[in-house]
């Protein structure tokens, strides 16, 4: 259980660090003329998905913090 | 007895399967040595008589100046650029001058691949000419020292997420399906250091699709750890 918690504190501390890249790399190959369409549509979710990732992981830290403490 | 048995015999299988995962990263790393000092090495001259001087590696559609440097020349002009595609531009261009460089700003740089360009200019009075190279990537890279290494990360990334999820460490799971989202958003945006097709977008697409997949999938094992 403690190994969760810290490797998702990992998850975490890393994927925020990274998101910003992420994102501009995203918007990089929007830009490109390559990829025009769905593809530039879904390859603009990539983003979101990312951080929606990044915040389940959280959630579920938190939840387990709570469960254990006898709140949840 | 049997307990020291069993945990001598637990100890050699982790030893095994730790080698037969470090096994094949030990030899693409001396593949990838290997490979480079083979590159390097010189067989002798095998380019044709006409020679040409290299400018480098220049990234795809971006802007970058052409020069050509001349002490004793009053102009230079561009006065043609062949394409990757074989196509010549003929064109009759004053490079600007800038104490002995002379140099030409070139925006046209869709096309993957070689590209030559001639100038001509007054060297010490007389006319002559010079043809000059340059190549341009997606990432403004080459070599193959260069692919060898995008290749061995490729590979660990991939590696990483797929051993995260076959020993059912969610943690590494989801930090690997995050970087396999990088590297295919990474792909899509510089292409495998000198390709760039519907290929290296499509292997772009699976990638970000898998790394999300193992990321949600290790995500929701989490939940259920809980």
């Amino acid at each position: 259980m403690l190994g969760n918690i810290i490797g998702g504190f990992i998850v975490i501390l890393v994927g925020v660090t990274l998101a910003p890249t992420v994102a501009n790399e995203v918007a990089g190959a929007q830009a490109n003329t390559n990829i025009t369409g769905a593809s530039s549509t879904i390859l603009g979710l990539t983003t979101l998905f990312y951080n929606l990732s990044i915040a389940s992981t959280a959630i579920g830290i938190a939840a387990q913090g709570l469960r254990n403490s006898g709140l949840m | 007895m049997q307990t020291i048995h069993l945990k001598n015999k637990k100890e050699e299988r982790g030893r095994l399967i730790i080698m037969k995962v470090i096994s094949p990263f030990i030899l693409l790393f001396l593949f990838s040595f290997s490979f480079s000092f083979i590159s390097s090495l010189n067989f002798g001259d095998t380019t044709s008589s006409f020679s040409t001087t290299d400018l480098g590696t220049f990234k795809q559609n971006t802007c970058f100046d052409l020069y050509q440097t001349c002490d004793d020349c009053s102009y230079v002009n561009l006065t043609a650029i062949k394409y990757p595609n074989g196509t010549i531009e003929t064109m009759n261009l004053d490079m600007i001058k800038t104490n002995q460089d002379f140099t030409y700003n070139f925006c046209n740089s869709t096309l993957l691949g070689d590209y030559t360009y001639t100038v001509a200019g007054d060297k010490r009075g007389v006319y002559s000419i010079e043809t000059m190279s340059f190549e341009v990537t997606p990432s403004g890279k080459d070599g193959n020292e260069n692919i060898v290494f995008f290749i061995f990360i490729i590979l660990l990334i991939y590696a990483i997420t797929f051993l995260g999820l076959f020993n059912g460490n969610a943690p590494v799971t989801i930090l690997g399906g995050m970087a396999m989202v990088f590297l295919g958003v990474y792909m899509i945006n510089n292409g495998v250091i000198i390709y760039q097709d519907t290929l290296t977008n499509y292997f772009s697409y699976l990638t970000i699709g898998i790394g999300a997949l193992f990321s949600l999938s290790a995500g929701y094992d989490l939940y259920q750890d809980l």
